[in-house]
């Protein structure tokens, strides 16, 4: 396991000092930074850019170690002058009873995720595929990506996770996927990071940041070890998070990392532009550029190679028309496959009915943002080339995910909010 | 599928970067054993290209037989013009296709 504890090192050497840079950049930067949302975002960021090396250097750690402590002395070098994270309050002993429930439910999951190689069918036909397929040769091969004859590699997925695993292979000098889950532990420590930094600041409450982060650790420890949906989840959540709070940079580029990860990710920028427009934010729009730069090259170079995507193959329109002509197709497919916890999404819809109008008015870039991003998602069902009932069965519970964390999270500080508000009234 | 894993480790073994090897199986149908052997080969053999010899609506594909140099063959002994045995396991053998 030691090469890929040293990439999860290396990351955090690269990452935070970055994550400080990018912090002390924000003209309206908060001088208290907390340490758990910068360790968060700078392993987020720590794990895109080791992920990029492989697509940029040759494919040795000779070349690859020295880049990433050259990336990390000058950017802890250039953010020197920022202010160090902010001391952190005191716990209450309500808050410690929460981050050990938090801890313990992470150290289940470490174990749940490296007990075995990943087993899961995507990352034998995909995600694990593809990146063993390219350590095999050394380099990204283009040869293998165009002709391969198998519909689920999917060429045209993002590479950001098939070149995480490389990157770890490289470490090494050899492929070993015995403990790849590792991966997967650091994306969602990661998240989890971010959550109770941004929940710390935004309640100023240890026990509110505490118990948050406790309840959203099933939302960020996904079950599908070795597929994207975990990185994704973590990019996409922080991201949101970041440019909820107002953090644009670093919210654009983490948001341009998860179109890196899953092609979802790209209707995510669209839908978090409209999110800015609704929440009259227009002007922030322009700023998501890196969530635009960061995918590009991916996007010319998949394009130059005419790299298949299923869902835009021919005949796209004919397809949605069929689908919406039988609706009930769509819909007996999705009430056939598992929700999830019945009981969360109970909680969940009370939580919204009580704080209807906070999510209306206050996380209107939010909730603009998931509406838009899962119609996307029904649209990709709409125009899916596969059987419906068959895309829906694998995907639906996936793609729920990606959306269910940011969602929880602005209800329960909404909530907590809420509660806080009305307490002193109920006082008086 | 029994021995299936291991003769599959077998066949990464006997064979180098760069073979094109079909997959024979004693089941002629994708969905109902075919696919699940194949797709259960790629990841172990990867730097090779691994070739189904139906496809998923369980047509033959003579096509992928005549560009394969090699044959694993789970379970079942195919006799294939053109092909010699080259070694032989518990659960399934090995054949190269002969000059």
């Amino acid at each position: 396991m030691i090469p890929e504890l040293c990439a999860i090192a290396l990351a955090l050497a690269v990452g935070i000092p970055l994550a400080r840079m990018l912090n002390f950049l924000r003209v309206s930067a908060s001088p208290r930074d907390n340490v758990s949302l910068l360790t968060g975002e700078g392993l987020l960021l720590g794990i895109g850019i080791c992920a990029a090396t492989p697509a940029l250097l040759p494919w040795s750690r000779w070349f690859i170690v020295p880049a990433l402590l050259v990336i990390a002395g000058l950017s802890a070098w250039r953010s020197a002058g920022s202010s160090p994270p902010g001391p952190p309050p005191a716990p209450s002993r309500w808050a410690l009873l929460f981050y050990a429930l938090a801890l313990i439910a992470l150290i289940g999951y470490a174990l749940y995720a490296t007990v075995a190689p990943p087993p899961e069918f995507d990352y034998l036909t995909n995600w694990g595929f593809k990146a063993k397929a390219f350590f095999e040769v050394r380099s990204i091969d283009w040869q293998f990506l165009g002709k391969a004859i198998y519909f689920n590699v999917h060429p045209d997925y993002p590479l950001l996770l098939p070149l995480t695993y490389d990157f770890i292979a490289i470490l090494r000098n050899g492929w070993s996927d015995a403990h790849l889950g590792v991966v997967h532990v650091a994306f969602a420590t990661a998240l989890l990071l971010v959550i109770h930094g941004a929940a710390l600041e935004e309640t100023r409450s240890r026990l509110a940041a505490a118990f948050i982060t406790a309840a959203l650790v099933p939302f960020a420890a996904t079950p599908w070890i070795g597929l994207a949906e975990g990185p994704f989840v973590a990019f996409a959540t922080s991201a949101l998070l970041l440019i909820r709070r107002g953090n644009m940079a670093l919210g654009a580029i983490l948001l341009g990392l998860a179109a890196s990860t899953k092609n979802e990710g790209l209707a995510l920028i669209v839908a978090a532009a409209l999110g800015l427009v609704c929440a009259r934010r227009a002007r922030d729009v322009i700023r998501l550029w890196p969530a635009v730069a960061i995918p590009l090259p991916w996007l010319i170079a998949r394009s130059l190679h005419s790299l298949s995507t299923d869902i835009a193959a021919g005949g796209v329109i004919a397809r949605v028309v069929d689908h919406l002509r039988n609706p009930m197709q769509l819909i007996a497919a999705i009430a056939s496959v598992s929700l999830g916890k019945p009981l969360l999404w109970i909680a969940l819809a009370i939580g919204i009915v009580i704080v209807s109008r906070t999510l209306a008015t206050r996380e209107r870039f939010l909730m603009v943002t998931l509406v838009v991003q899962f119609a996307c998602y029904i649209g990709a069902y709409l125009a899916t080339p596969f059987d419906l009932a068959w895309h829906v069965t694998w995907s639906w519970e996936r793609l729920v995910t990606h959306l269910t964390p940011a969602l929880t999270y602005v209800v329960l500080t909404s909530l907590i909010a809420w509660h806080d508000a009305s307490e002193p009234a109920a006082q008086s | 599928m029994p021995g299936a894993r291991e003769l599959i480790l077998e066949v990464r073994a006997r064979t180098k970067p760069g073979d094109v090897i079909a997959i024979a199986v004693p089941f002629t149908k994708w969905d109902q054993g075919y696919s699940y052997l194949f797709t259960r080969a790629l990841y172990p053999l990867t730097g090779r290209v691994v070739l189904p010899l139906i496809d998923e609506h369980d047509r033959p594909r003579a096509d992928n037989l005549a560009r394969a140099n090699v044959v694993a063959a789970y379970r079942c002994e195919p006799h294939l013009a053109g092909f010699a045995v080259v070694w032989r396991g518990r659960d399934g053998m090995l054949l190269r296709r002969v000059p």
